[in-house]
């Protein structure tokens, strides 16, 4: 046998496993995406029962044929707004003071060491410490969106520092000497050249934030959530159980219509998420591009 | 510290202060008294009740399935807007909790009987088992029984099968489900089944006082199962286990008559008949107590209690009625009303949203006008939105530490009644410990290695379906996809990542669960519907999308100058992969496998919804388990006194959770700052 044929051979070889390789790879790809399909798919099918006009606009009910969710999408709606109104602005307000304003020593590294380990805590122990702070100490009313937000925007809040100062950090040093430079002060710098630059990526992050604490059950468990709450919320401070914690209660039920209206009720989650997820995610990419 | 700096702290105190001045202000103006009406307490009252509430006038009432004992011990803590209007009991307040109450002030009080009930345990339609006597049931699920092979010894239970009790039982393991020691239904099915058998076969085989004391106490052998507070629930759970039976209220019986059906006890069958006679030998009363004082508190209150007592309701072919209750002739008479008004928070609260918004809103509207000011004039303001951002930052800071703080203190009161070492060591959980000193349950059993076997074994059989496929998909997307693909793959993965846990769980209880069970029962193998394995496959699902982005995150941060001149002298894609990436990524990904870990220990929802909640020392991935997640939500009693071993523990639970997933935690991201990489905090 000749080198040379030996030599294309065993390039031959090495083209087979590139594109054996491959193709294992992009088996991986759609296997993935059936299996993350597969829920999706099952439940669509599930949903058919309880896919009617009434499931949607009816307070939650004990009937299996009365049931709805206005209760709940009006309850997760509203818990949305402490979570969108108070916890954002003050997590990305902490984000530009850490990165911005603030030295790398003392205070400044402690505030943000403490942020950065409690961000790493599962949503189910922000739960326990709602309830030790937010309803025994503070007091706030349980089963209220009051309560759902106040929950989701703390365990929210120190990942939203995190992104935040993420998205601060994308932004090029050159822009803040170029600033100063021109005699600007530290603030200008932020509000004027830095901020602008930042606040897509920022904002994206937030949407991504807000559809988590969308979807988030685990945490309500805990103070109150698993609960009955009867006709539609009307302010913050009137009972309601958010969406994630209806389809748990639903879909923990024998009767077959409670599921099917729990699969509906989780498809609607899907697609508010996967709405504020392509927007913040458009958002981000529109800051990566700037 | 330089003189400027301490400048700077001096200002950045006064807007913090002037916020702490605000909601002091705010705090006593806050005092207003609920709209709605709280019930909190016995599941098996809970769906009269909230059918009751439905029906209600004005806005809708809260009602919180809790447990008897647990939903009076809240409504014992006292007066006012954050305790409950009315609680539910499945049985009578005890001597104990009405002196309590008497303490805590909560008096005068209405206690009303609803109706009546009886505990029925129940099987799956066709269920192998018709008819038991209370001496079977009691020898079935007793902690301590007579020595079968004679002799007056008493042992720990030694029957595996109903078939042991009696010749004529089917040769089924024993396996009831019932519910936790939170329960009024449980507390009435060990006075009314357990007790009297147990006493009954006392006299036969006497014995000291210690084995009275424990009468009525249960096996901890997994024969019984704690299955939760809501009936329904536990009838949905036996759904997929055709060997088990369940202990549930009749109403459950009512609701779910192609699903299960009774077996009876003693010669009777339970009938509303026979419940209201008082002839089926577990027949109880229910009960509501009201406070009295909350009337004036509640405006809605008195309507609502009348509902629970029109004809629509309770008269004949009644909604509730229809639901299974059983009535009586009439309710109780009620206290005498006295009014107090009692401040409610829920307005406070709502203030301090209010200031903070405002505060904030203010704060950027003044600092975005002042800030193109001239410069000395500018310097001054700066230096106060500087204080006031920063005062944010440690206000931030404190109030997280603060709540932490909060998983400590319990903590340190467990372990001054629970050795640390049993809680750390032991292989037998079963926190059965009681809420009340009267109740007839053991000393608890805190060794948690089971609950940790049982989240390790979901997060490692999530891992094993996750990591490959995440890992050859996100090679794909990285080596071999093209620009567009490329960015539609990052795209992709980021929303999938987003897709609620719930939605999963869903899946999982309703699809994944049951099919594992019917895939093992096709090859022979018993499987519950609730399992390790359907658990773990399904958290793995979840996990796909989160590992793909952090490996698409550290390749992101590979440098390509080593891989691209491999190319270039020839090598195909795989070998620059395989010789040059991998390698340079691999710690890289090691750590995000780490953070991928610590979200599947920290997963609750879907293991709440199809692992079963039984805490099992063993590595059969086909039997049900639990998580610590898990076990901190169902032993949440919700009760504000947290003075007792059983509501302590589940922020002990939450603090060695904290304690496992900070360390692996806070190592990945050690790891990836090495190469560069920043996790997104989002996933």
């Amino acid at each position: 046998m000749s080198p040379l044929r030996r030599s294309s051979e065993l390039a031959a070889g090495r083209q087979r496993r590139e594109r054996a390789v491959r193709a294992v790879a992009l088996a991986s790809v759609l296997l993935m995406a059936l299996l993350l399909a597969l829920p999706l798919l099952d439940l669509l099918r599930r949903a058919g029962a309880g896919l009617e006009w009434g499931t949607f606009a009816r307070p939650d009910s004990v009937d299996a044929m009365a049931a709805g969710m206005a209760g709940a999408l009006s309850a997760s709606a509203m818990a949305m707004l402490p979570v969108l109104l108070v916890a954002t602005p003050v997590g990305l307000a902490v984000a530009i003071c850490l990165e911005e304003l603030a030295g790398r020593r003392g205070a400044a590294r402690w505030v943000d060491d403490s942020i950065r380990h409690l961000a790493m805590l599962p949503p189910v122990v922000y739960g326990l410490l709602a309830f030790g702070g937010l309803v025994v100490v503070f007091g706030l009313p349980v089963g209220t969106p009051l309560l759902a937000g106040a929950v989701l925007g703390l365990a929210v809040l120190p990942r939203l520092v995190l992104a935040g100062q993420l998205s601060l950090r994308r932004v090029p040093a050159e822009v803040r000497e170029a600033g100063f430079a021109m005699g600007a002060s530290r603030l200008q710098v932020v509000t004027g050249h830095v901020l602008p630059r930042a606040a897509p990526a920022m904002l994206g992050a937030a949407f991504s934030m807000l559809a988590r604490a969308l979807g988030e059950a685990a945490p309500l468990l805990l103070v109150g959530f698993a609960a009955f709450a009867a006709g539609v919320p009307h302010g913050m401070t009137e009972p309601g159980v958010p969406l994630p914690v209806l389809v748990m209660r639903w879909g923990a039920l024998p009767e077959p219509l409670f599921a099917a209206k729990a699969a509906a009720a989780a498809l609607l989650l899907v697609a508010s998420v996967v709405v504020l997820g392509v927007v913040g995610g458009l958002l981000e990419r529109r800051g990566d591009r700037a | 510290m330089s003189r400027g700096a301490l400048a700077e702290w001096r200002i950045s105190l006064a807007p913090a202060a002037a916020v702490a001045a605000a909601l002091l202000v705010a705090a006593p103006a806050g005092a207003a008294p609920r709209s709605h009406a709280v019930i909190a307490g016995s599941s098996t009252v809970f769906p009269f009740a909230a059918a009751v509430a439905e029906r209600a006038p004005g806005p809708g009432p809260l009602v919180l399935p809790m447990g008897s004992g647990a939903g009076i011990a809240w409504f014992c803590e006292g007066l006012g807007a954050h305790t409950p209007d009315i609680a539910l009991a499945s049985r009578a307040m005890t001597p104990d909790e009405a002196s309590g109450c008497r303490v805590a002030g909560v008096t005068p009080l209405e206690p009303m009987l609803l109706g009546r009930d009886g505990i029925v345990l129940v099987a799956p339609v066709g269920g192998a088992i018709a008819a038991l006597t209370l001496s079977e049931l009691w020898r079935a699920l007793a902690a301590r029984v007579p020595d079968p092979a004679g002799g007056t010894e008493w042992v720990a239970n030694p029957y595996r099968s109903w078939s042991d009790l009696r010749a004529g039982l089917p040769a089924m393991p024993i396996r009831v489900l019932g519910p936790p020691a939170t329960s009024g239904t449980r507390d009435a099915f060990a006075a009314l089944a357990l007790r009297p058998a147990c006493e009954a076969a006392l006299l036969d085989h006497p014995q000291p006082d210690g084995e009275r004391r424990q009468c009525g106490e249960l096996r901890r052998d997994g024969a019984w199962q704690d299955a939760g507070e809501n009936d329904d629930a536990l009838v949905g759970r036996l759904r997929g286990d055709a060997a088990a039976l369940g202990v549930v209220g009749f109403g459950a019986l009512v609701r779910n008559p192609d699903r299960i059906s009774a077996v009876c006890l003693d010669g009777v069958c339970p009938t509303k008949e026979k419940i209201q006679a008082g002839t089926y030998p577990l027949a109880r009363p229910l009960y509501l107590y009201l406070k009295t004082a909350h009337r004036a508190l509640v405006p809605g209150l008195d309507a609502l209690v009348d509902v629970f007592f029109t004809p629509e309701a309770v008269g004949p072919g009644g909604y509730l009625v229809r639901l299974g209750l059983v009535p009586t002739e009439s309710r109780q008479a009620g206290g005498v009303p006295s009014s107090h008004a009692v401040p409610g928070p829920g307005d406070l609260a709502a203030r301090i949203f209010g200031i903070a918004l405002v505060t904030v809103l203010l704060g950027l509207v003044a600092g975005s006008a002042l800030v193109r000011r001239a410069a000395p004039a500018r310097r001054g303001v700066e230096r106060l939105l500087v204080g006031a951002l920063w005062s944010s930052a440690v206000v931030t800071a404190a109030l997280l530490a603060l709540v932490l703080a909060s998983l400590v203190v319990p903590t340190l009161n467990f372990f001054l009644q629970v050795s640390p070492l049993a809680f750390l060591a032991g292989t037998h959980w079963s926190p059965e410990s009681a809420i009340r000193t009267s109740q007839a349950v053991g000393e608890g059993a805190f060794g948690v290695l089971p609950v940790l076997l049982g989240s390790v074994l979901v997060a490692l059989i999530a891992l094993a379906l996750a990591l490959p496929l995440a890992l050859a998909a996100a090679l794909h997307g990285f080596a071999w996809a093209g620009r567009r693909q490329r960015r539609a793959w990052r795209f992709g993965i980021r929303l999938a990542a987003l897709v609620p846990a719930v939605v999963y769980g869903l899946f999982a209880a309703l699809t994944v669960g049951p099919g594992v069970a019917a895939v093992a029962a096709a090859l022979g193998v018993g499987a519950s519907a609730q399992s390790t394995l359907a658990a773990g496959l399904v958290v793995g699902v979840m996990l796909l999308p989160v590992l793909a982005v952090r490996i698409e995150e550290v390749l992101a941060a590979v440098p390509l100058a080593a891989a691209e001149a491999a190319l270039g002298l020839g090598a195909t894609r795989w070998e620059a992969l395989r010789d040059i990436v991998l390698p340079a990524a691999g710690p890289g990904i090691g750590a995000g496998v780490l953070l991928a870990v610590t979200r599947a220990l920290g997963e609750t929802v879907i293991v709440l919804m199809a692992a079963g909640l039984v805490a099992a020392w063993t590595l059969d991935p086909l039997g049900a388990t639990t998580t610590l997640t898990a076990e901190i939500v169902s032993l949440m009693a919700g009760t504000h006194a947290l003075d007792n071993v059983r509501t302590q523990l589940p922020f002990v639970l939450g603090l060695f959770l904290a304690m496992i997933v900070l360390p692996l935690n806070a190592w990945a991201l050690r790891i990836l700052r090495r190469s560069d990489v920043t996790p997104s905090p989002v996933f």
